[in-house]
């Protein structure tokens, strides 16, 4: 009986050890010791270890986590730890800085530098050295200045949108078992500082955290582009929130290749992205409503079909409500702008038209 | 044939009792689902105290205020259906309180016309001063679900002078029904609003 299947049990036993070598790598630091903000990067770091600890487990890869501060970390720790990384071409690497960072105007390059213990290095260097490392997939995420001065700014603190426990999906197994290629991001652009809050953190890494969850919960299609525009869109709502027309722009350079992972029937010819920032911009009271008004007005037909409609929940996602007529639906956002926090699309429960456009729109409305 | 006869009665059985299922999945709301009617219901009522506020606010544009008068009345229920099955029109009514104590029940699309007009207050102000709050969904007679939910409403009218002419404080109760429709789902919808409490605080 054993002789007979000794050849299976023998290719099982090398599947699965295939299988648990796949990582997800980060490489996480802080500037921790920062006189004003080191406590607010700590806590960045720690919501991102747990974040990608929650990914791994996901979608069944090991998680193998450095996590460092920057005040104890030099160049060369930074170098030989790149060296030592172990190299299996299935992996992701991912590496995140939160803390000081510049970039002098003298300077081409468009992404800044970030600091550690003693000196600034080019942020471009370090993900090109991760690039030679040859991993499936090679994430670079940089929260900090990107202009002449180092020191952030953060503000007093702002509730936050709960983020929601992760379950498994096609949406990070397509993000971070299916796409491969390499990513660099930075939280702000060339010129710009970069901003946040003193207990919550700063606000692109919250923006990024929450578009992942928003994406991991609400999408069904997802690319890293749509899925870092999402972030940009949650980041300038926060820093509306402050309002202190506060400069910040996320940018990115991907070279992706990835599959879709769901092929439904009526494919959406609408963007997620655009008619989260549709509706929000409907919701943003700060704009007159004559111009909300025009807007909802020129574009609804855009996103929606004639006879389409809206499903709001709150906890209970079958709550079996009636839906509401499209139009109903979006005058009462305009009306209810200043009840309105934020309104997330959830795209995984609604439906579309044969031409794309939404039919049924699934909302959240964060008050 | 007995054999025919059991086969018949346990299918009559297993229809009664399919029916019965596929029936009570269409009306009978689950505990989770009850719990955001209230839910939801206090966000209903968020937004009417929400138009209201903006029905009477004569600083704001009149299209806005039009409109807020339009999405209040979608809120409230206005079809029912007598012993008979036959659908009737019914306003529901509220209840306002008057300068000199008293109190009216009057039709709520009249009360929307006349809070957009109040020709007596060049300038209104109508607030919420403390949460809202709704009961637990209860099975009526009529197979709906019934709730009431209160909200607290303060009201001030000024004078040409820019004075605070009127001021009152209100705790209202709105009557909240969760209805099947056609299709098996839900709906929230609000009848009467009464007056439960009222405290004029300065009247002229």
């Amino acid at each position: 009986m054993f002789k007979k299947n000794k050849g299976l049990l023998i290719i099982l036993v090398l599947i699965c050890f295939q299988g648990a070598t796949q990582s997800i790598r980060t490489i996480l630091i802080a500037d921790s010791k920062h006189p004003e903000l080191g406590k607010t990067y700590e806590r960045n770091l720690v919501m991102m270890d747990s974040v990608f600890s929650e990914i791994a487990k996901n979608i069944h890869y090991d998680y193998l986590p450095i996590a460092v501060y920057a005040h104890d970390f030099t160049e060369k720790d930074l170098d030989r730890e790149i060296l030592h990384l172990p190299i299996n071409t299935d992996d992701v690497i991912v590496f995140y800085y939160v803390g000081r960072g510049l970039n002098p105007t003298h300077q081409t390059t468009q992404f800044p530098s970030i600091f550690l213990k003693d000196t600034y290095l080019q942020i471009e260097n370090i993900h090109q050295k991760l690039n030679n490392k040859g991993v499936k997939l090679n994430i670079t995420l940089i929260d900090c200045n990107n202009q002449q001065t180092s020191r952030q700014a953060l503000t007093i603190d702002k509730p936050l949108v709960a983020r929601s426990i992760f379950v498994e999906n096609d949406i990070l197994r397509k993000l971070f078992k299916e796409s491969k290629g390499n990513i660099i991001i930075s939280s702000s652009k060339k010129n710009e500082k970069a901003y946040g809050s003193t207990n919550n953190g700063t606000y692109y890494t919250i923006a990024w955290l929450e578009a992942l969850s928003q994406a991991e919960n609400n999408n069904v299609y997802i690319t890293w582009d749509s899925f870092l525009k999402d972030a940009e869109l949650r980041l300038q709502e926060k820093l509306a929130q402050d309002n202190k027309n506060n400069l910040q722009h996320s940018q990115w350079q991907i070279t992706t290749d990835s599959k879709d992972p769901i092929t439904p029937n009526n494919t959406p010819t609408v963007s997620f992205n655009d008619t989260n920032l549709f509706l929000n911009t409907l919701a943003n009271e700060k704009l007159k409503y004559d111009k909300r008004e025009k807007l909802m007005e020129t574009q609804m037909k855009k996103f929606f079909n004639v006879d389409a409609e809206a499903n709001e929940y709150i906890n209970a996602i079958d709550n079996n409500m009636s839906a509401i007529p499209i139009e109903d639906f979006l005058n009462k956002i305009l009306i209810n702008a200043n009840l309105i926090k934020q309104i997330n699309v959830v795209e995984n429960l609604s439906t579309f038209s044969q031409d794309g456009r939404y039919q049924i729109i699934t909302i959240q409305e964060i008050r | 044939m007995k054999k025919i006869i059991y086969y018949f009665i346990f299918l009559g059985i297993y229809s009664l009792f399919f029916t019965t299922k596929t029936f009570a999945q269409h009306t009978e709301p689950s505990p989770e689902q009850l719990t955001e009617f209230k839910e939801l219901t206090l966000r209903r009522v968020n937004d009417l105290t929400n138009y209201i506020k903006q029905i009477g606010d004569k600083s704001l544009p009149e299209r806005p205020r039009l409109k807020s008068i339009q999405l209040a009345m979608s809120l409230f229920d206005t079809v029912y259906y007598n012993s008979d099955g036959e659908k009737v029109i019914k306003m529901p009514t509220v209840q306002v309180s008057r300068k000199d104590g008293s109190v009216e029940n009057i039709p709520i699309k009249q009360y929307f016309n006349t809070l957009f007009k109040l020709p007596h207050f060049p300038k209104v102000e109508i607030s919420s001063y403390d949460v809202s709050y709704c009961s637990d969904f209860e099975k009526g007679m009529d197979g709906n679900y019934h709730a009431t939910a209160f909200y607290y409403q303060r009201f001030k009218g000024y004078d040409q002078k820019g004075k605070v002419s009127y001021e009152s404080k209100d705790r209202k109760a709105i009557e909240v029904t969760e209805k099947p429709n056609a299709k098996g789902k839900f709906t929230i919808s609000f009848g009467n609003i009464s007056v439960i409490e009222t405290t004029a605080l300065s009247p002229n």
